[in-house]
C-alpha cells in the first residue's frame, strides 16, 4: 500500500535521518520495524543508502586484529574448526612408537569387554578404547603420538545406546596408555551399542562437565570377543 | 548496469561476490563467512574505528556484524539493495546502538572526509561519487559539516550542536535542508 503524498514525504525525511544516522532511541527501532515489514519504506532508505554511500569512500580501510575473527569463528561454533582439529589431531607422527605399538595391543592377559578404535582420516589408529567390565576398567591407548595443540586437550565422552546420556570419561592421552576406573554410571553407560566420541576442550577438560568443543571423532563401541 | 561479464566494473565484481557468499551462508557454509570477512572486514573496521573511535570498541562490533550477517544471512533480499550496502548499515546500526549504550561524547573532531579520489574506471559508484561531490559543494559550509559529522563520524544531533556551537533546533534545520537539497541535487 502506498502512502499519500505528504505521509511519504514524512517516510522519506525519516529513511534519511534512518541513514544519516541521526535518527535515534525509540524512533529509529520503530523505523527499522517498518522498514523490515514495507517493502516502499524499504525502497526509500535503499535510495538514500545509494545517495549518501559516497560519503563514506572518505573512510580508509583498517585491517582489524585477527582476534576478531577467531572470536567469530569461536562464538559461532564454526564447522571450519571441526575440519581444522580433525586435521590437526590427525597429524600423527608414525613410526616413533611403532614398534611398541605392536607389544601394547596384547599386554592384558583377559580381551577387553568392548572395544573402540578412533582412526586418522588416512586409517592409522590414533586411540583404542578397551572397557574391562567387570574390572570397572577403562584404558585408552594412542600407539601413535597424536599431535595437538598446547593449550588444549582431547576429551573422550560415552554416549549411550539410546542416545539420552553422554558422560566424560576424562582426558585423552597423546601418547601411551591411560587406565582409569569406572564409576557405576560410566560402566553402566558403556554398554554394546553405546558411541564413544572426542571433543577438544581446554587444557584438562571440560570446565562444565558437557562438551565445550567441537566434536572431532565418534566411534562405535564394538564387543571383542 | 550486472550486464555482459566481461563488462563488470570492480565494483560490481565485488558486489556480486559478496551477494554469493551471503547466499552460502544462509546455507551453512562456513568457509564462505571467512571469505566474506576477507573481504569487506578492512572496509568495516575503518568505518566502525572513525564511528566510535575506540578500538576495542570497533572490535566488539565488528565481531557481532560478522555474528549478524551469519544469523541474518537468508533475511537479506537483493531485491532490496546491495549486499555491502546491507552489511554496511549493520555495521552502522550497531556502531550507532554501541555510541548509545556507552554513552560515548565525541572524542575527537571528526576529520573532514577527503575528497573522494576520482577512480580510474569510468565504475557507477565513482560517476555518482561525482555526482554527490558536486551536490555537496551547493551545500551552505555548515551543511556539508553537519551531514558528514552525523554520517561519517556517527554523531548525534546533540553532539553536533556541541561540536559546532549551534542551538540544537539550528543544527537540526541544517541538516533537515541539506538533505533536501541533495536529493533534489541528486535527483534533477
Amino acid at each position: 500500500m502506498q502512502p499519500d503524498t505528504r505521509h511519504a514525504e514524512l517516510i522519506d525525511r525519516l529513511a534519511a535521518e534512518y541513514v544519516l544516522g541521526t535518527l535515534r532511541g525509540a524512533a529509529r527501532r520503530r523505523f527499522e520495524r517498518w522498514r523490515a515489514s514495507h517493502d516502499w519504506v524499504a525502497a526509500r532508505c535503499t535510495a538514500w543508502e545509494r545517495r549518501l554511500a559516497g560519503l563514506e569512500r572518505a573512510v580508509r580501510s583498517v585491517q582489524p586484529p585477527r582476534r576478531v575473527w577467531l572470536a567469530v569463528e569461536h562464538a559461532l561454533g564454526l564447522r571450519g574448526n571441526v575440519r581444522l582439529w580433525r586435521a590437526v589431531a590427525s597429524i600423527a607422527v608414525l613410526g616413533l612408537l611403532g614398534a611398541l605399538a605392536a607389544q601394547l595391543w596384547h599386554t592384558g592377559s583377559v580381551p577387553p569387554d568392548e572395544v573402540a578404535e578412533i582412526a586418522s582420516p588416512g586409517g592409522a589408529v590414533q586411540w583404542r578404547i578397551e572397557v574391562y567390565a567387570n574390572e570397572h576398567r577403562l584404558v585408552v591407548r594412542a600407539p601413535t603420538v597424536t599431535a595437538k595443540p598446547a593449550d588444549r586437550d582431547f576429551e573422550l565422552w560415552v554416549i549411550t545406546a539410546d542416545g539420552s546420556q553422554v558422560l566424560s570419561l576424562g582426558v585423552m592421552p597423546v601418547r601411551g596408555e591411560r587406565a582409569a576406573t569406572l564409576n557405576a554410571a560410566q560402566s553402566q553407560a558403556l554398554m554394546a551399542g553405546a558411541k564413544v566420541a572426542v571433543s577438544v576442550e581446554p587444557l584438562g577438560g571440560s570446565p562444565t562437565g558437557v562438551a565445550t568443543g567441537p566434536i572431532v571423532f565418534v566411534a562405535p563401541l564394538r564387543g571383542s570377543g | 548496469m550486472d550486464g555482459g561479464a566481461t563488462e563488470l566494473t570492480p565494483e560490481a565484481r565485488r558486489e556480486r561476490r559478496a551477494q554469493r557468499l551471503l547466499r552460502a551462508c544462509a546455507a551453512g557454509d562456513a568457509d564462505a563467512l571467512e571469505a566474506l570477512y576477507e573481504q569487506v572486514a578492512p572496509q568495516l573496521f575503518g568505518l566502525l574505528l572513525r564511528m566510535l573511535r575506540r578500538r576495542a570498541l570497533a572490535e566488539e562490533a565488528l565481531q557481532d556484524v560478522f555474528l549478524a550477517a551469519w544469523r541474518g544471512a537468508g533475511q537479506y533480499q537483493p531485491g532490496r539493495g546491495s549486499a555491502l550496502a546491507w552489511l554496511n548499515g549493520m555495521a552502522r546500526n550497531r556502531a550507532i546502538d554501541l555510541l548509545r549504550r556507552e554513552r560515548l561524547a565525541p572524542l575527537l573532531m571528526p576529520e573532514p572526509p577527503e575528497q573522494a579520489a576520482p577512480e580510474a574506471d569510468a565504475s557507477d559508484a565513482a560517476a555518482s561519487a561525482t555526482a554527490l561531490s558536486r551536490c555537496l559543494a551547493r551545500l551552505s559550509d555548515e551543511q556539508q559539516r553537519c551531514l558528514q559529522f552525523a554520517y561519517v563520524g556517527g554523531c548525534s544531533h546533540d553532539e553536533i550542536a556541541a561540536l559546532t556551537g549551534k542551538a540544537l533546533g539550528t543544527v537540526k534545520s541544517w541538516i533537515r535542508r541539506g538533505l533536501l537539497s541533495l536529493r533534489e541535487c541528486l535527483e534533477g
